[in-house]
């Protein structure tokens, strides 16, 4: 093995103990008769790896996962309210009818009550015909009913008089 | 680490805090220690570790399982540390300074002194070690030597290729090497 390839092993998987066997072996076997890769070993060891690897472990302190849980508790809360505000939103969108069907179907009621309204207004007259009529005949005329020898001469006009 | 059960993500991520409690019972040690040694100061550790838990718990319905819940925190938790520390570092040029008492939780009361000033000599050569990278290189620094990652689970963290991990780490080594030569 040459000095560069073994130099960059020592760099990175000797030191981290990735290497698979076969390799191992021929960086081994490369340090035992090599100084300077030997040195960049013992250096790299001492000086870059072995000073990390004794660093303490530290405790996350308590009162990050009260926090937390704060957090989590206070950004749910206005959720819970807005759950109704969904509810209220989704009904509406349920039962909503479009603009141009509520314009449509306003257009549809005005002209119904409209019609409606001018055939009350037209029928007022005939009703109010076909009473006076009723009265007419069940008074002036009435006494006449069943009596069939009245005149000509009590019928008003020559159209009367026709159609009679 | 133990992995964790898909029952616990799951309950987790239907909104169930005591699952997602578990899980942050069982994970903020390590988000905790990467976030503390990017950052360089518990301050800064604290506000990383209630960011990523929060952001995991906000996601962890849309979880998809594509990698492990373990392998997504330490990428949520090593983005945000990077982030933080870029962040800090526009503001105020280098690293909080080393206080082991707040730092580390030490009792000066009870521990034994000559145990307290050996601690503190190796943390503070631990800290200027770090201080001595790029934050990148940082990162994969601390995975492998203090939390004790593989290649394959670091690239995994990092979302990059095993070979970049490698390069990284050669790199971060020789400035290592260089720094301690220099002292």
């Amino acid at each position: 093995m040459k000095c560069a390839k073994c130099k960059e092993l020592i760099m990175t998987d000797y030191a981290d103990g990735e290497l698979d066997q076969k390799l191992q072996k021929e960086v081994t076997a490369h340090l035992e008769t090599c100084a300077g890769c030997r040195g960049l070993k013992e250096a790299l060891l001492k000086k870059a790896v072995e000073p990390l690897k004794s660093a303490l472990k530290v405790k996350p302190p308590e009162f990050i996962w009260q926090n937390i849980r704060e957090r989590i508790i206070s950004e749910e809360e206005p959720d819970a309210q807005s759950a109704l505000s969904v509810l209220r939103e989704r009904l509406n969108r349920i039962f909503a009818v479009p603009k141009p069907v509520m314009a449509t179907a306003a257009v549809i009621l005005i002209v119904f009550v409209l019609v409606v309204g001018g055939l009350s207004i037209y029928r007022q007259p005939a009703n109010d015909y076909s009473a006076a009529e009723s009265e007419f005949f069940s008074t002036e005329f009435g006494e006449y009913n069943g009596n069939a020898d009245f005149s000509d001469a009590d019928l008003g006009t020559s159209v009367e008089v026709f159609l009679m | 680490m133990q992995e964790l059960s898909l029952e616990l993500i799951e309950k987790a991520g239907q909104g169930d805090i005591a699952a997602f409690e578990e899980i942050y019972r069982q994970t903020s040690g390590f988000v905790y220690n990467v976030a503390f040694r990017v950052t360089g100061n518990n301050h800064d550790a604290a506000e990383v570790t209630q960011d990523v838990f929060m952001k995991a718990y906000r996601s962890l319905k849309n979880f998809e399982y594509r990698s492990s819940l373990k392998t997504w925190l330490y990428r949520i938790a090593v983005n945000l540390a990077i982030n933080h520390y870029r962040k800090n570092a526009r503001h105020a040029q280098g690293r909080v300074e080393f206080d082991p008492a707040s730092d580390y939780g030490y009792d000066y009361k009870t521990d034994p002194a000559a145990q307290i000033i050996e601690k503190e000599e190796r943390e503070r050569k631990v800290v200027s070690l770090l201080d001595a990278l790029e934050p990148e290189q940082r990162v994969c620094i601390v995975l492998r030597e203090i939390e004790g990652l593989s290649y394959e689970e670091i690239a995994g963290a990092l979302k990059i290729n095993i070979n970049t991990v490698r390069s990284r780490l050669s790199r971060a080594r020789e400035k290592l090497l260089a720094f301690a030569e220099k002292r």
